[in-house]
């Protein structure tokens, strides 16, 4: 993986573009460093705001009860769920055509936050559920399909640890990724296509939003918040991936001059 | 029936559904919880992911640049 220590001004002297220049993982490293704390800071401040206008500033709801502020923590999640696997798409297709090593790491890292947006999607929308539904648990057209994407993102890491070359694992888990965006569509129009238990859209129509605007506003501060959590964690784990990538090219480079040594001693001897 | 009697009758029922709810299984309980704690349940749910995703990350990097330290400290250099 020697290509993602691409020299800054090899990469500046081939005119590279602005976006291609930001993407050297060199720069990379360097401007991510800078900006998480920032980042970070904003997750905290507008997560801490959001908490405070979804389960103190926002009224109960008149048929739901407090049962509906599961609403600023489920919703979000699940958008999360779907935009993180857009990310995974996104940055798979960057990977497959430009074969940047950047895309392939934005990938990898990507991965495990949409499982863990889509198991709280889950979960959470269990636990609403169970008041509003009666139930925990239904084998419906919207519940089914995201469970599915769960699995889709648990199969994408199975199959990337399971090869140890790794650029074909990122070629493969790539593949899958992309194969694997049909569930996003599914997901979105399964309560249009489908007599589903669960509610239709509410927020992202085309006639605007159902939803009366002293549950929105503190519904979009929660979806900023959680967006900015993707944005800071997903960096720190990229810079993690580079990390990684460094440590094993190092520990190559060890066992080759190891090698190399050796052979001098021999020859010597 | 006197006002005693029905004292006597009313703590039985209560001991009773006592005794029940000390026996419920986890599911029995779970069926028996209020909204509020739905809601709780949720918004701890969240935290702890969102806290279990930061203390993995951050742990992770302190690793891997713990050990390039090391293996740099020892002269190694990248392939």
């Amino acid at each position: 993986m020697s290509d993602i220590h691409m020299n800054e001004r090899t990469s500046a002297a081939h005119g590279q573009t602005l976006v291609q220049r930001f993407s050297n993982p060199t720069r990379f490293m360097a401007w991510s460093g800078r900006l998480l704390p920032f980042l970070s800071a904003l997750t905290i401040g507008v997560i801490g705001f959001g908490l405070y206008a979804g389960l103190i500033m926002a009224p109960p709801d008149y048929q739901q009860g407090e049962t509906v502020r599961i609403m600023f923590v489920h919703v979000p999640a699940a958008w999360l769920a779907m935009f993180t696997y857009l990310t995974v798409v996104v940055s798979s297709v960057g990977f497959l055509i430009w074969r940047h090593p950047l895309a392939d790491v934005s990938a990898k890292a990507a991965v495990p936050l949409g499982a863990a947006f889509t198991f709280l999607a889950l979960v959470t929308g269990s636990l609403w559920g169970r008041p509003m539904w009666g139930t925990y648990w239904v084998w419906d057209a919207r519940l089914t399909s995201v469970l599915v994407l769960f699995f889709l993102y648990l199969g994408l890491m199975a199959l990337r640890n399971a090869l140890e070359d790794e650029l074909l694992a990122g070629k493969l888990t790539a593949v899958l990724a992309i194969v694997g965006s049909v569930i996003l569509p599914v997901i979105k129009f399964s309560v249009d296509w489908w007599s589903t238990l669960h509610q239709p859209a509410s927020v992202i129509r085309l006639d605007g939003p159902t939803l009366h605007a002293s549950m929105l506003w503190p519904l979009l501060v929660m979806a900023v918040g959680f967006s900015l959590f993707f944005a800071t964690v997903h960096l720190m784990a990229m810079r993690n991936e580079v990390l990684r990538r460094r440590l094993i090219s190092l520990q190559r480079g060890r066992a080759r001059s190891g090698r190399a040594s050796t052979a001098a001693t021999v020859i010597e001897g | 029936m006197g006002a005693q009697a029905l004292r006597r009758q009313l703590s039985k029922a209560e001991r009773v559904a006592k005794n029940r709810l000390g026996r419920a299984s986890g599911a029995e309980r779970m069926e028996t919880l209020s909204h509020e704690m739905f809601v709780g349940l949720s918004y701890g749910v969240t935290g702890v992911v969102f806290v279990g995703l930061v203390a993995w990350v951050l742990m992770t990097g302190r690793r891997r640049r713990a050990e390039i330290a090391r293996l740099e400290a020892k002269g190694s250099r990248a392939l």
